[in-house]
């Protein structure tokens, strides 16, 4: 165990470094001179190169690199140019109701994922399975920006029932989970019935019901676990599928989320503010996987050997 | 064509024909419908009537011609990025699975990199960087896609070289490139199609997000995703602007979704050429 942990650790090390270097490259790549930017848009050609001497941009682009990781790691990741405040504080503001968005909404997912798939794997060629599968399909097929807005308009405007926007208290995140859940819940609780049906027809299964042990029994010692491996790990791609609906429901409900602050950046260009935003939103789901891939060689040995 | 719409299962025919019927009110509808870009302020936010069948919007102009006309962007969206994926994709995959060592190793390591980030994300980056604009926003959605085909690509193609026609192509000295083209290729042929067709389903959401978002298109264009960002500010008044054009887009990826699960569980029972589908 402990060697597999390093391995992951030093895999993860890695993708964050490249994460870095992608996200230190989109700055060069962005259209305007940053150092334009900052000396304002009437100033003369010896200010903004004076300018460029100070921000380091005449350094080679190495330097320049290792310049930027240092600041990064000291947890600096400049001022925005809309607001003027260091980027690090606005993104740690926004970041917990994004997280508590995607985990809380992915968890639910999961679990009610895997009760849904076996339901229907018991019930195979019956009716809970045939509903189960034409749920599923419309699950995947909705997107989640217009289950949030149908949310709205049937227990907001309709019903009356619960808030349009966020005060920030518990009510107020029922509609956005609610919005999240049915397209990770659609994929988990189809994958966790076709290897449910894969399981339930293996031989040890065979020999253990015809040893005489329950049908319940097995159900949960046997099959469980083997059914839970492939649910948890896609469940680090369902994460980072469910991010994009993530932003859209942090706009519909106007939940101040480190998503909705990307999508606001790029749209006034406060490129700092993207920087950063990238970069620790990568980190997140790098991090993430990294859970993910813990969690599953905590359930399934073979997985740590390999 | 005609031999494979017969064999696929009755999920998959409810699928084309969805997909026949967008198609046809895609190319055809706006000969017959009003101008999607007419306003009429007069005849704003109406309901439905027997002059415009889902009503107007906030500025008078006809729902249906508007939806109908946005199924042309969420087609072109689509499959434009999927094509782009999948030509990029498809050709890192085969490239490095057919050739091997560190090559591989390192464009698979980094693909799976690729695959732990939200698409969302990817797009995000390419249109802060690349600006707006809808050939932006097919890279943008398309870049998400790499990754996916490049890995099918990859271990089908590994499994593929060791069989005995690709040595035999060698033996009789056929070059690299060619056993790429005309053996390898065409036995990955059935996977990519089922990929690739529920990949345009993805794609489809990935880009309505974006447009959803108020990034990428301009408001203007009648594209679903940002119909529906238009219209969530009238959501109090006017319900059928947050409800058809979503409803578009569920047909839209339901048909496409219906076509990949029935391709996928006719060629998987297909036996013969081809690899094993998952």
């Amino acid at each position: 165990m402990l060697s597999f942990l390093v391995r992951k650790f030093f895999q993860v090390a890695l993708t964050l470094l490249l994460i870095s270097v992608v996200v230190f490259f989109m700055l060069r790549f962005m259209p305007g001179d940053p150092a334009q930017v900052l000396a304002g848009q009437d100033a003369n050609e010896e200010l903004v190169e004076a300018m460029r001497d100070r921000m380091g941009l005449n350094d080679p682009v190495a330097v320049q690199y290792l310049t930027y990781l240092k600041l990064v790691l000291k947890g600096d990741l400049g001022n925005s140019i809309r607001s003027h405040q260091p980027v690090i504080d606005e993104i740690m503001a926004r970041l917990p109701t994004t997280l508590l968005l995607g985990f809380s909404s992915i968890g639910i997912a999961l679990v009610l994922g895997l009760i849904i798939g076996i339901w229907a794997a018991v019930n195979v060629g019956r009716w809970p399975d045939y509903m189960v599968l034409l749920g599923a399909l419309f699950g995947v097929s909705a997107p989640s920006f217009w289950t949030g807005l149908l949310l709205i308009l049937v227990f907001s405007v309709y019903l009356g029932w619960l808030p349009v926007v966020a005060t920030g208290d518990f009510q107020s995140y029922i509609l956005p989970v609610a919005t999240l859940v049915p397209l990770s819940l659609a994929v988990f609780s189809r994958l966790a019935r076709s290897t449910m049906l894969d399981v339930l027809s293996e031989d040890y299964v065979r020999t253990a019901l015809s040893k005489g042990v329950s049908g319940r029994v097995v159900l949960y010692r046997h099959c469980l676990r083997n059914a839970l491996i492939p649910v948890v790990t896609i469940a680090g791609m369902e994460l980072a599928r469910l991010f994009g609906g993530v932003i859209a429901v942090e706009t519909i409900f106007a939940l101040p989320g480190a998503g909705r602050a990307l999508v606001d950046a790029i749209m006034t260009r406060d490129f700092p503010m993207i920087q950063g935003l990238v970069l620790v939103l990568a980190f997140v789901f790098a991090l993430s996987n990294l859970l993910v891939d813990v969690l599953n060689g905590i359930i399934d040995p073979r997985i740590r050997r390999r | 064509m005609l031999s494979v719409l017969k064999k696929l299962p009755l999920s998959g025919k409810i699928g084309v024909g969805i997909l026949t019927v967008l198609l046809m009110a895609a190319i055809f509808g706006p000969m017959v419908l009003h101008d999607p870009y007419a306003q009429n302020l007069i005849h704003s936010l109406e309901g439905p009537s027997a002059e415009h069948w889902l009503g107007t919007d906030q500025i008078g102009r006809d729902l249906l011609s508007r939806i109908v006309v946005g199924a042309r962007y969420s087609l072109l969206i689509g499959i434009g990025a999927t094509l782009f994926g999948a030509v990029i994709g498809v050709a890192i995959g085969v490239f490095s699975g057919y050739f091997g060592g560190w090559l591989e190793m390192a464009m698979m390591r980094l693909m799976e990199m690729l695959m732990v980030f939200p698409g969302i994300l990817i797009a995000l980056m390419v249109i802060a960087v690349a600006g707006d604009g809808l050939v932006n926003v097919i890279v943008a959605v398309g870049l998400r896609a790499v990754p996916i085909f490049a890995r099918l690509a990859q271990t089908s193609t590994h499994t593929i070289r060791e069989r005995e026609y690709i040595l035999a192509a060698k033996a009789v000295g056929a070059s690299g490139f060619r056993i790429l083209y005309s053996h390898v290729l065409p036995a990955l042929f059935n996977s990519l199609v089922v990929l690739a067709a529920l990949q345009v389903a993805t794609s489809i959401l990935v880009g309505a997000t974006l447009s959803f978002l108020g990034v990428g298109i301009s408001p203007e264009m009648p594209e679903w995703g940002s119909m529906l960002n238009t219209g969530r500010r009238y959501i109090f008044q006017h319900w059928p602007l947050v409800v058809f054009p979503g409803l578009a887009i569920m047909i839209t990826v339901l048909g496409i979704n219906l076509l990949g699960d029935g391709l996928r569980a006719m060629l998987s029972k297909q036996h013969g050429r081809g690899v094993v589908l998952k």
